[in-house]
């Protein structure tokens, strides 16, 4: 079986907010409320949940641009979490983000060019003349021109300042690439070209992924495990063929069901969830989920159901799974 | 039963400092009275203008409908003076917008929002305005009214507001609700209800929809007429059914191929088939059909000459030489 490149083990990351000014208690928004996720090299990973489940941040501290309440992180064997200085500069070359919104992710006083130029600057690896070919090269690469490199961001569209993203991330030939919602704010024809860019450099530069998204239609096109998330937690894992046809967590088979499919005839057997997505600062006890399942049992309201391998590679995080 | 919206040869334009932007070009358009009809298409298509023109509400300046007319009902609203549309924004035809956060009042409790809206049109008093409005908060779905009707915006999820959002659009039983990408600010699971409530409320109250949006999937569980716009064409328009089995217009196949679909992966390598190119500046449009420089299926004669909308199979019409 292929390697493990990163292990995260119990990860917690709890934000403070500010307690109660009457009774003094404190609290806190678990974002992510302990994760157990390995990636393997050369793989993408997907990771899916609604707005608030804890995605971004579990994406931003594999990068460490968070630190996390507790747990570890293990990158190729070692844990990051100790890593400072050198080994922390060192680490960041491994592992490059790509971000959502590609009008407020580049500088817009510096030209593509410079942009892209810009890590390998930082971590000494070229300079000069050298530095500007390896630019051109990469906006080549990532499907813009060697000509475009001294243009600024506002002279793109989005699609081409998302390919200016991507270039950057490539730079320095990391091993693992987070991609936090890479093409959601891009119109259609232009997302679907950025999806087929993303692979072919995978293919290319032998590249890991961790593919973050709330759109379930464009991670199981991507990946080959999901993660599904629900408040902090993973609820669900399995191959992507697995998850989409056999879910196993009422969470899953409710966000399947609810995606919209472009075929008129097909009717859709929707299940329902009620209300909204509860505060991450106060939880449901038991599993979190409990309130909007239709199968929640006494169970479900007291004890925290535990990530278990139901079946070969597919994980589920529920009393009554199926 | 005649249509109960019918937009003829429709153009909305904007003057900027660089030139002319054809947002609406002479776009044909039909709704059929207790229809869905959905409106695909991509950033700057002129789908929100579109239905800005309807309401009348573009900004002008720099925006103006040069001509066309938009029969509501059989009555041109733009031969409509000002006042008079007034009276039919918000009861005859109703918009819910994208972002229901920016479309609410900050500093207003939402019973009060909904309930002026009957005030205003219905003449109710404020007593009977605000129960009519606890009512229609529970219609849409909201748990506990009367206690949320207290509420502010900011006191309310992304899914709560749009219902009230919806509330407001629907307290007056218009004849017409326009729906501008009602649902692309919200989760799957709270999109989902919001559809199910969309449809289920025309269903109670006889409204007809516009549905704009860029999302193909809403438009095929939510509509029965579909029209994709592409650079301020309509380049086709059909049923539901037949848009998505069988497609004409390059640009709807390729809009098409490009979503990921769930359980189709692409044959051989997992790539999707694009369409190249970027969405096009409306300034800097190609002569004769504006999507020839981005289409698989281009001729000679597309550089020369605008394709006009032909009706191809009874109620199915494409805007493309392919089919003329």
């Amino acid at each position: 079986m292929a390697d493990i490149l990163v292990d995260i083990r119990g990860l917690r990351k709890h934000f403070p907010v500010k307690g109660s000014p009457i009774s003094g208690r404190k609290s806190a928004v678990k974002a992510v409320d302990g994760v157990d996720l390995a990636v393997y090299r050369g793989e993408t990973l997907g990771l899916v949940g609604e707005s608030g489940c804890g995605k971004t941040t579990l994406g931003r501290l594999v990068v460490r641009l968070e630190t996390p309440t507790s747990g570890e992180i293990l990158f190729e064997g070692e844990n990051i979490l100790g890593y400072g200085g050198e080994k922390l500069k060192a680490f960041r070359r491994e592992v490059q983000m790509i971000f959502q919104d590609p009008y407020s992710s580049l500088n817009p006083r510096r030209s593509a060019g410079s942009t892209i130029g810009e890590p390998l600057l930082v971590h000494g690896i070229s300079a000069g003349r050298e530095r500007d070919e390896e630019a051109a090269r990469l906006m080549e690469k990532v499907g813009l021109t060697r000509e475009q490199m001294g243009r600024y961001p506002h002279e793109f569209s989005g699609g081409q300042r998302q390919r200016i993203g991507i270039a950057r991330a490539l730079a320095l030939r990391p091993k693992l690439i987070i991609a936090d919602e890479p093409v959601s704010a891009l119109d259609v024809s232009i997302q679907a070209q950025i999806l087929n860019l993303l692979r072919s450099l995978q293919r290319e530069f032998e590249l890991t992924y961790l593919f973050i998204s709330h759109d379930l239609s464009v991670v199981e096109h991507m990946s080959d495990r999901v993660a599904v998330m629900y408040l902090g937690k993973i609820v669900e894992l399995a191959a992507s063929a697995d998850l989409y046809n056999r879910p196993l967590h009422p969470y899953t088979q409710a966000l399947i069901s609810a995606i919209p499919v472009a075929d008129p005839g097909r009717m859709s057997r929707r299940l329902r969830t009620r209300g909204d997505v509860p505060s991450p600062i106060d939880p449901p006890a038991g599993c979190a989920f409990h309130p909007r399942c239709s199968r929640s049992s006494d169970a479900c309201r007291d004890a925290v159901p535990a990530l278990v391998e139901r079946e070969k590679g597919h994980f589920v995080a529920c009393h009554l799974p199926g | 039963m005649p249509p109960i919206l019918q937009i003829k040869n429709l153009s909305t334009h904007f003057e900027t400092a660089r030139g002319t932007v054809k947002a609406v070009d002479g776009v044909d358009l039909c709704v059929n009275e207790g229809d869905t009809l959905g409106i695909a298409g991509e950033s700057g298509c002129g789908k929100t203008v579109l239905a800005l023109s309807v309401m009348r509400l573009v900004p002008r300046p720099p925006g103006r409908i040069v001509s066309g007319r938009i029969l509501f009902e059989g009555e041109d609203l733009l031969a409509f003076p000002e006042e008079e549309m007034r009276r039919i924004r918000g009861k005859r035809i109703s918009m819910i917008f994208q972002e229901p956060m920016s479309s609410l009042n900050p500093v207003f409790r939402i019973g009060d929002q909904v309930a002026e809206t009957l005030r205003l049109h219905e003449g109710l008093s404020s007593a009977e305005a605000h129960h009519r409005a606890v009512e229609m908060l529970r219609l849409v779905g909201i748990p506990a009214p009367e206690t949320r009707a207290r509420d502010y915006p900011h006191q309310m999820s992304g899914g709560m507001r749009q219902r009230v959002m919806i509330a407001m659009a629907l307290s007056c039983r218009p004849r017409l609700m326009l729906a501008d990408e009602p649902t692309t600010a919200l989760d799957v699971t709270i999109q989902a209800q919001i559809l199910e409530l969309i449809q289920g409320l025309k269903r109670e109250v006889g409204t007809s929809v516009v549905l704009i949006t860029h999302d193909l999937g809403v438009i095929a569980e939510a509509a029965q007429a579909a029209a994709v716009m592409y650079a301020g064409w309509v380049v086709e328009q059909g049923p539901v059914e037949r848009i998505f089995s069988s497609p004409l217009h390059p640009y709807t196949v390729g809009l098409m191929n490009s979503i990921p679909r769930i359980g189709r992966r692409p044959a051989g390598n997992g790539y999707l088939n694009v369409i190249p190119g970027t969405i096009p500046n409306l300034l800097e449009l190609p002569s004769g059909c504006k999507f020839r420089d981005r289409c698989a299926r281009v001729m000679p004669v597309c550089a020369e000459k605008k394709p006009a909308l032909l009706e191809k199979t009874p109620g199915h019409s494409v805007r493309c030489w392919l089919y003329v």
